[in-house]
């Protein structure tokens, strides 16, 4: 009996060895890298995985760190960090950038100090460079950016699983965002934790999580369905007569869903902030009044405290 | 008899799978290792991603195996053993430590074995953004995991049979203090040495003059409290923490708390089984927690 309990017991810890031996994500490989980024600026024509292979930093101001300027691309920083540090707090350079272009995929990067951590945009509707579809922004700690985060404009989008952390402190900025979408983009399972102002302008309001369709920008084109879900967003600085906002909304067919809003005291603003037709379930919003703007379609679950 | 047979076979079969459906280490890519980490101590003070290649075994009884003095490092043990265990449950020794105001630390793919603390990630202010996650830890003596810090995520580890340091009153799984989320980690056995009073916790989260922690999805069991000890699953000190989809079970009737609260804490569809009391404290019941 007893040799049989032993038996089971070293059987079970066999198996847990070797599960634990066998990782669930191996240390980066550089197989699938068609070229590498050392030093920046940087522009990328060709499509592909560019890879880091060591940390990156400029002292440049005004620059797009890595400008992509084609479809169907990858960054994959590798865990390596993309730094604009020595700039200081008046940088206006980003960190990734891409402008009209499809299929942009950024992973596993520590993107710190920019003005716009990373930006894969386009033009407005009708204008020369529609924005594109299917980027995805994932695993990235974006560290200490000036403005913004993460912003993504375009369609069949996912940003997801990122740590955006301490943005803020362009000087005299009145407003600070954790992660800006437009259009059809999906953010979820991000943590936002920290936007503060600069110390010396009077009124700034922090927005952790900012989505819109593009109707407020042209009404025939419409998207819906954005999920907003499971995402954490605390510590927003308020300042002034400006608000507050941990996630705002402004478009239709919004879902949002089992996220966690929370402030350390009472902050003037709102947890979810609604301009349009959203559904609201399932979150948990602590020290903002109101907890879920009037607008918003409460669809149950939600507590505000 | 026929249970332990079949508990015997299905482990045997366990292992069996989990090796064959598993690569051999061999088969890790090793491109982005700045630095390989042969043997203990080792201190890092550079950033990047640092790697080991092999198993580290130590048998030193106060060091810190792996000292982090920098700021975005990455320690990726590729599934290799960081192992302390010839040091004896009195040992001191940490496995992976970071102990200053340093950001950006991610600890993956290792498994820890026979520390006082498995990971102790800290600092006075703690940094933020750091991410441990995929790990196994195993037979720590004092504390699987902890983390202190901002934007802090601790998920998908695995802290097994923690506890056993001699004359110690506690052993934790999981301790985070800050934003930190808990999400989707396992806690399993927390036990002392048996000479003294022992009070087991399986996850403790503190606020660190931050705004509270999610603390999302984890199971926590099998915590053995001692003589006038109590066991608790999930002890929440912070305030405004978030505690949702967790199973905190027992094998039999324990003398303790499943979920302790402190102020302001949002508690929601979790399952406690075998506690003399499910939740305690200052919970807020948002409904769906089921304690049996």
């Amino acid at each position: 009996m007893r040799g049989l309990r032993s038996w089971a017991i070293a059987g079970l810890a066999l198996a847990a060895l070797a599960g634990g031996a066998s990782s669930a994500s191996a240390a980066s490989s550089y197989d699938n890298c068609v070229n590498y980024i050392d030093a920046v600026p940087i522009v990328i024509s060709t499509p592909g995985t560019w890879c880091l292979r060591h940390d990156v930093v400029t002292n440049a101001t005004g620059i797009r760190a890595i400008d992509i300027e084609t479809n169907n691309l990858t960054i994959d920083c590798n865990g390596f960090s993309l730094s604009n540090l020595p700039a200081g707090p008046g940088t206006r350079s980003t960190g990734v950038s891409a402008w009209g272009y499809s299929n942009i995929t950024v992973r596993n990067c520590t993107i710190q100090r920019f003005d716009v951590g990373i930006l894969i945009a386009g033009s407005p509707p009708g204008g020369g460079r529609p924005p594109g579809t299917g980027h995805l922004i994932q695993n990235n700690r974006l560290a200490q950016n000036r403005f913004v985060g993460i912003e993504v404009v375009g369609f069949g989008s996912v940003i997801r699983g990122n740590i955006v952390a301490n943005t803020g402190d362009r000087p005299l900025g009145g407003i600070g965002w954790g992660i800006r979408a437009l259009g059809g983009v999906d953010i979820i399972d991000n943590v936002v934790d920290g936007i503060f102002d600069d110390g010396v302008v009077t009124a700034f309001q922090s927005v952790g999580i900012f989505i819109s369709d593009f109707g407020r920008l042209n009404p025939d084109i419409t998207v819906s369905g954005m999920r907003i879900v499971g995402n954490r967003v605390r510590n927003l600085a308020q300042k002034g007569g400006a608000n507050s906002l941990g996630i705002y909304l402004t478009g239709t067919g919004i879902w949002v869903r089992d996220n966690l809003i929370g402030q350390q005291r009472l902050t003037a603003g709102a947890g979810v902030w609604c301009d349009g037709d959203a559904r609201v379930r399932d979150n948990v919003i602590k020290n903002y009044s109101p907890g879920v703007g009037p607008a918003c379609s409460d669809d149950g679950g939600n507590v505000a405290y | 008899m026929r249970t332990l047979r079949s508990l015997l076979m299905l482990s045997v079969a366990i292992a069996f799978l989990a090796a064959a459906a598993n690569p051999a280490p061999a088969a890790e890519s090793y491109d982005s290792c700045v630095g390989d980490i042969n043997t203990a101590p080792t201190v890092i003070a550079t950033p990047g991603t640092w790697c080991l290649r092999q198993n580290v075994i130590t048998n030193a009884t106060n060091i810190r195996a792996v000292d982090i003095r920098t700021n975005n490092v990455t320690i990726d043990c590729n599934g290799f053993r960081l192992a302390d265990a010839q040091a004896g449950p009195s040992t001191m020794s940490t496995g992976i430590s970071a102990n200053g105001s340093f950001s950006n630390i991610t600890v993956r793919n290792c498994t820890i074995i026979g520390f006082n603390f498995g990971i102790f990630i800290t600092g006075n202010p703690p940094g933020a953004g750091h991410v441990i996650e995929n790990n196994l830890l195993w037979f720590n003596r004092s504390v699987g995991i902890r983390l202190d810090g901002a934007a802090g995520i601790v998920r998908h580890n695995t802290v097994a049979n923690t506890g056993g340091q001699p004359g110690s009153l506690n052993g934790i799984g999981i301790v985070v203090n800050g934003s930190v989320d808990v999400i989707d980690n396992v806690v399993d056995g927390v036990t002392g040495d048996g000479s003294v009073a022992f009070t087991p916790y399986g996850i403790t989260a503190g606020d660190n003059n931050s705004v509270g922690s999610l603390i999302r999805g984890n199971r926590v069991r099998n915590l053995t409290p001692n003589g006038s000890g109590s066991a608790t699953g999930i002890l929440v000190y912070s305030t405004g923490a978030w505690v949702r989809d967790n199973l905190v079970g027992q094998q039999s009737s324990t003398d303790g708390i499943g979920i302790s609260c402190g102020p302001e804490t949002r508690v929601r569809d979790n399952i406690i089984k075998n506690y003399t009391q499910g939740l305690a404290g200052l919970c807020d019941n948002d409904s769906g927690n089921v304690a049996y």
